[in-house]
């Protein structure tokens, strides 16, 4: 079964990128160029994985990651934060709210595609 | 005198001692007899006699030497001399060394009541005399100390206001009249004579802006009950503002009417001045932190581009058309010019920073500037309409052409930004004396008042829900408005903004002739 991946990115080259090459290793990619779009997305359709970009219009990526792991619906989606930001706080407090993983861009597309793998296989 | 008076009676006659100690104790006297001058001396030395009646003759010794013995111990002894011989030379001799008089046996029992009688009241007024004069003199030390202490405390007081910028006054209601302290006049900067201290006089004092506010406290407090305990300003005559905190107390008469105010006023601006200086310490750290922030992510966007779309070219090369694979590589070269761009701009404002910024100027129409610029801005925002409108034929004038250029673009593109699609953008230049001013009009959302100063402040930005959908956060580093700045500046010119909230704003720059 094909697995949807949601990528909240305000950004629209790097959220192309990113969902292209998710498309190309065969995932079914949703976009949202904010948090609402991507609560609202989240909301309405089976997702089995979420990249997050942190510094976003209105509501930013913290609290989309907030919303996210206190719904207990949601809270098992593993969160991948995706951030421009390399501050070493921050990483510590997205992986303490519950973040899977947390990456720095630039990203390679390999690294993109392997992260995502790895964390959708380990969850099984 | 409640004590009785006592006689010290001296004679080598043992039945003139007696009966004249018979005389004195039958009227109330009390006596003691001596018949040598030794005895009388020993005698006189246990204590005080308030008479001594001394026989000239004595056995031992001469009446007068014993006469100058005693007066030596006591000074205010009544001392009376008796003898059975007249003799003007010892008489006048005895009376010099201080006898009270001379008396001839034989003895008249009244002359010498009487004699005794004088020399004890007069004794009595003299010693009374001292007593009040040493009591007055002992009053007036302690005054005088009591006096000293006072103008001691008042100076260690005044000494510690003036350490403290600390003054006190006291306003008495009932006759409007207003007392200072020393310090109260130095921090208001006024001499006494300058005052009228009065209620009026003090508001004379304060800035006219916090008038209404001091007046609206005292109000509170004389008639609300309310604490006193405000800061204000005040303008001193030399011009220059101070700050003060001012605590007050208001004392009501029986009838609950405020009768008097008193309170302490301390000049508190090198504190704020410390104080300003802090918070501003603390935003241009907070500035730093955010502006380190800002360039890592808006120099890492576009290399997650760069990167991004490179590295898919490269693992996905048989799977892409041919299409797809020119479409990344002009996100690619966007991405690249985006980079370049933040690059320059960082530069900039760097050089404009450190003042090493070099101007090329050459003499330059800006009419045609204006008109290009007009034009290549229509190419990139295709939905909203620039127009330029100039008035009249204007000069050339020297500048750095690309710079001004880079200021005018970067002004069009504000406005763009800042407003809808198809409303009217125009951009106006005209002559003002020896200047030129440009004005960039758009009918965008506007520039809160309160903002317009921060404005061309580095990293500032309108909030962001004002920004259009779809560009993202990631345009720009904040720093466009604050390169102008600095490039107008540069040119000798003003750069300000003028707006109507939610009806657009306006730019303003000038380039001196």
């Amino acid at each position: 079964m094909t697995k949807t991946v949601l990528i909240i990115e305000d950004e629209v080259d790097v959220r192309n990128f990113a969902s292209r090459v998710l498309e190309l290793e065969g995932y079914r990619v949703l976009q949202a160029e904010d948090g609402e779009e991507g609560m609202r997305l989240v909301g309405k359709r089976r997702v089995a994985l979420v990249l997050l970009d942190l510094r976003l219009p209105g509501c930013d990526g913290w609290e989309v990651l907030k919303q996210l792991k206190s719904d207990p619906e949601l809270s098992s989606i593993p969160v991948i934060v995706f951030t421009a930001s390399a501050a070493l706080p921050q990483r510590e407090r997205a992986l303490n709210m519950g973040a899977a993983d947390y990456l720095v861009k630039p990203l390679s597309a390999a690294r993109v595609k392997e992260t995502v793998i790895h964390i959708l296989h380990r969850k099984g | 005198m409640d004590e009785k008076v006592s006689v010290l009676i001296v004679d080598d006659n043992g039945s003139t001692r007696k009966s004249l100690s018979l005389i004195f104790r039958k009227r109330g006297y009390e006596t003691e007899t001596a018949g040598t001058g030794r005895e009388a001396m020993e005698k006189a030395r246990d204590r005080f006699f308030n008479v001594a009646l001394l026989d000239l003759k004595l056995p031992d010794m001469e009446g007068t030497e014993l006469l100058a013995s005693l007066k030596g111990i006591y000074p205010d002894m009544v001392v009376i001399m008796v003898t059975g011989y007249a003799s003007l030379k010892t008489s006048v001799r005895a009376l010099s060394r201080g006898a009270l008089a001379y008396l001839i046996k034989p003895l008249n029992v009244d002359e010498v009541l009487a004699t005794v009688k004088e020399g004890v009241d007069k004794q009595h007024l003299t010693m009374e005399n001292r007593r009040l004069y040493q009591e007055a003199q002992r009053e007036l030390a302690e005054r005088k100390q009591a006096e000293e202490a006072l103008r001691e405390s008042e100076a260690s007081l005044a000494e510690a206001q003036r350490i403290a910028h600390l003054g006190n006054w006291d306003w008495d209601i009932v006759n409007n009249t207003l007392h200072w302290s020393e310090e109260n006049y130095r921090i208001f900067g006024l001499e006494p004579q300058q005052f009228g201290a009065t209620y009026e006089a003090f508001m004379n004092s304060v800035h006219p802006d916090d008038r209404e506010f001091v007046q609206k406290s005292v109000n509170e407090a004389l008639y609300e009950n309310k604490p006193c305990n405000i800061e204000h300003r005040i303008v001193l005559p030399n011009g220059s503002v101070c700050v003060v905190h001012e605590q007050a107390e208001v004392t009501f008469d029986e009838r609950g009417k405020p009768s008097r105010m008193v309170g302490t006023v301390q000049d508190i601006t090198e504190r704020k001045q410390l104080w300003k200086k802090m918070v501003e310490y603390e935003e241009l750290d907070k500035l730093k932190t955010s502006l380190l922030s800002t360039v890592s992510h808006e120099l890492r966007t576009p290399l997650a581009i760069i990167k991004g779309y490179s590295t898919m070219l490269l693992d996905y090369d048989r799977r892409l058309s041919p299409e797809e694979k020119d479409e990344h590589l002009h996100s690619i070269d966007k991405a690249t010019d985006r980079l370049t761009d933040l690059v320059d701009r960082l530069l900039d404002m760097s050089r404009l920073d450190a003042g090493l910024l070099k101007l090329e100027k050459v003499p330059t129409s800006i009419s045609k500037m204006i008109k290009d610029a007009v034009v290549e801005a229509k190419l990139r925002a295709p939905g909203h309409k620039i127009v330029s409108k100039i008035r009249g034929k204007l000069p050339e004038v020297s500048i750095d052409a690309r710079r001004i250029r880079e200021v005018l673009d970067n002004l069009i593109d504000n406005a763009v930004k800042y407003s809808k699609e198809r409303s009217r953008v125009v951009i106006e230049a005209k002559r003002v004396g020896a200047e030129l001013h440009i004005s960039v009009v758009d009918r965008g959302v506007g520039i809160p008042a309160e903002e317009l100063e921060r404005i061309f402040d580095r990293m500032y930005r309108a909030e962001q829900r004002l920004a259009p959908k779809g560009e993202g956060l990631g345009l720009g580093l904040g720093l466009g408005l604050a390169i102008s700045k600095g490039l107008v500046e540069a040119h000798g010119g003003r750069i300000w903004m003028e707006s109507n909230d939610g009806k657009g704003s306006k730019c303003v720059f000038t380039l001196p002739l």
